[in-house]
């Protein structure tokens, strides 16, 4: 057999799986189950890129994705208590308007694209991902390169991380000048109280 | 599996994350839901390049733009949800209904 069928297949078997894995994200009732899930479905995305020969997309999306993003929300997870692991019941009226909403947006979509199908070639364009050209075409500043919108994307993530930063720290320094305030007072009656009884 | 297939998938992906943004009362399962999302419009960008463009990366730099963004709006909103725990000692949505106070 040659290569071409073997790779055919692997698309065709991942995709059912982060089908099924994305249809887990939404319905289970866990929150932790749905962030393990996630981890599936951005693991097939990874395999996804590598079958359409983006290798450093995929090592992009394990690295930034998998390692950061999906290790903070279960960070955040396990930040918050064991009431808000599991979801309360939804109402069936909000499942099935969901529902609803969500498979008219696919048919819809899906019918449109059907109609266009003669605008999609069955055989993919010539073109090469390797890190050297991204590379070239994100850091080109004459024609048709990217690094204007490089530079503001690095502007905003350090604008987030600033925001972030205040926004976690705005009440976490008042409260725990506060808390350490507190024990020591506390440790401070502490010693008097033995003091005494000792006396 | 030739680009219509991959359509499929990546629709049905996002309509996933649509419907779990529409049903989820936790805010991070909504934030869960927004990650499906992007990360299907982030396999359509590349999808599309490989099929139509040719001699370009246009849409594989597009995917790199989105996966930092996405970083950036998930380190914003966790920062948000922390100062909502401990503000309203919950994490539901439903609670997020007024700007102050």
């Amino acid at each position: 057999m040659e290569i071409s069928n073997y790779t055919t297949v692997v698309a065709y078997v991942f995709s059912a799986l982060a089908c099924i894995f994305a249809f887990m994200v939404v319905h289970t009732h866990s929150i932790l189950r749905s962030a393990v899930y996630l981890v599936f479905v951005l693991l097939c995305t990874a395999v996804f890129y590598v079958l359409l020969s983006a290798e450093l997309l995929a090592g992009i999306q394990l690295l930034v994705y998998i390692g950061g993003i999906v290790v903070l929300i279960v960070f955040v997870i396990m930040l918050t208590n064991n009431r808000e692991m599991v979801e309360e019941k939804i109402s069936i009226r909000q499942r099935i308007i969901a529902a609803a909403v969500s498979t008219f947006f696919f048919i819809l979509v899906i019918s449109i694209l059907h109609q266009n199908q003669h605008f999609m070639p069955d055989i993919p364009a010539q073109q090469n991902f390797d890190s050297a050209n991204i590379g070239k075409q994100l850091l080109l500043s004459q024609n048709s390169g990217y690094m204007l919108a490089f530079e503001i994307i690095s502007l905003l993530l350090l604008a987030s991380m600033i925001g972030a930063l205040v926004l976690a720290f705005r009440d976490g320094f008042v409260s725990d000048k506060k808390n350490i305030q507190h024990s020591i007072e506390n440790t401070e009656k502490k010693y008097e109280n033995r003091e005494t009884r000792i006396l | 599996m030739n680009m219509f297939h991959w359509m499929i998938l990546i629709v049905f992906l996002f309509s996933a994350g649509l419907y779990g943004t529409l049903v989820r009362r936790n805010t991070l399962g909504i934030l869960m839901s927004v990650e499906l999302m992007l990360n299907a419009a982030a396999l359509n960008f590349v999808v599309m390049n490989k099929y139509i463009m040719n001699h370009s990366v246009d849409g594989a730099v597009m995917t790199l733009f989105i996966v930092a963004i996405a970083a950036a709006e998930v380190v914003v909103a966790v920062a948000i949800f922390i100062t909502l725990l401990s503000h309203k000692n919950s994490m539901d949505i439903r609670q997020v209904n007024a700007l102050k106070n």
